[in-house]
């Protein structure tokens, strides 16, 4: 059943259903969270728990024949920007998790780096403004199209490929500036 | 931390503390805002159609010929808060429409374009209309 036959039952008034859709984002949208606004678990729990009950609050607003996957993930979005507002993050590095930014095979192919580095592309990732950092999340890791970033972000098509190429130049100065450090 | 965070949301389901808004909400949203856009380009439109009309009315042709007088008589009687409104209505209408369906693709220059012409449309067609209309009542009177 796909998300939006779940998601038409749910909107019905069938309310267990929402359990499936639960089940199918939450770790998805656990680590978009995670990689955008880079804080502890817990906090990260926190948003990704508002995103779910924003989602459910306004379900009934979603047109089910558009894709779910980028509506919800249009509600993490602003949820995590709100988050960052408040707390008025920018960029942080917090304790180092290993499978943060997980070896990414197409990332390296694109820019050019070997394997080894990918505890710096990790950091330098983190280094970046928050539009190039979750272009490249949404791109890179969750491998979403650029008609889903699109509607995600709610930008033009033509306008996420200049993202997604500003975000790579900026990441392979600031790797050839060693940044981070 | 994955079962705790289910529960978390289903109990909150169950208990009624979390309500689906229902589907009028939506529809109302969505129609005030279109509706919104709709009457601040409207309204941006005749505020441009009312400014020609008073520039109309002050004669620019007469006072030119009275030169620097005339030309500060136009300068201080040009009807600036009219076409200051409608710039910023348009805006409004701008940011308004940008908020429709699936506008977000639209690059600004394209929402800008779209509603500069919908707004000078209008207008025109206004101007159009009540020349028409002057025309019409002048031919009656005589």
């Amino acid at each position: 059943m796909t998300d939006e036959e779940v998601v038409q039952k749910v909107q019905g008034g069938e309310k267990e259903g929402y359990v499936k859709v639960v089940e199918r984002y939450q770790k998805k949208l656990f680590w978009y969270l995670q990689r955008l606004i880079n804080q502890p678990n817990e906090e990260v729990e926190d948003v990704l728990q508002d995103v779910f009950i924003n989602a459910y609050t306004n379900l009934k607003g979603f047109d089910t024949r558009r894709k779910f996957s980028s509506w919800v993930y249009r509600i993490a979005h602003n949820k995590a920007v709100d988050y960052m507002k408040k707390k008025k993050l920018k960029t942080t590095t917090i304790e180092d998790k290993e499978e943060f930014f997980e070896t990414n095979e197409k990332l390296f192919e694109e820019l050019a780096i070997e394997r080894e580095r990918a505890r710096e592309v990790k950091k330098t990732i983190e280094c970046l403004e928050v539009k190039y950092r979750e272009v490249i999340v949404l791109y890179f890791y969750d491998e979403k199209s650029y008609e889903d970033i699109s509607e995600i972000l709610h930008v033009p098509t033509g306008h996420v490929g200049v993202l997604l190429k500003r975000a790579k130049e900026k990441l392979k100065k600031l790797m050839s500036k060693n940044y981070y450090y | 931390m994955v079962k705790k965070l289910k529960t978390k949301i289903i109990n909150k389901i169950d208990s009624g503390e979390v309500k689906m808004k229902p589907r009028w909400h939506f529809w109302v949203r969505s129609a005030g805002i279109k509706a919104g856009a709709t009457i601040t380009i409207m309204t941006a439109a005749v505020l441009i159609a009312w400014a020609t009309y008073l520039v109309e009315l002050l004669k620019p042709k007469e006072l030119l010929e009275y030169g620097d007088l005339g030309q500060q008589i136009i300068l201080t009687d040009f009807p600036y808060l009219a076409g200051l409104a409608s710039v910023f209505l348009a805006l409004i209408g701008g940011a308004l429409y940008s908020r429709v369906g699936e506008n977000y693709k639209k690059t600004a220059r394209i929402i800008g374009l779209t509603i500069a012409v919908a707004v000078i449309a209008v207008a025109v067609g206004l101007i159009v209309v009540r020349r028409w209309r002057e025309l019409e009542i002048g031919l009656w009177l005589i």
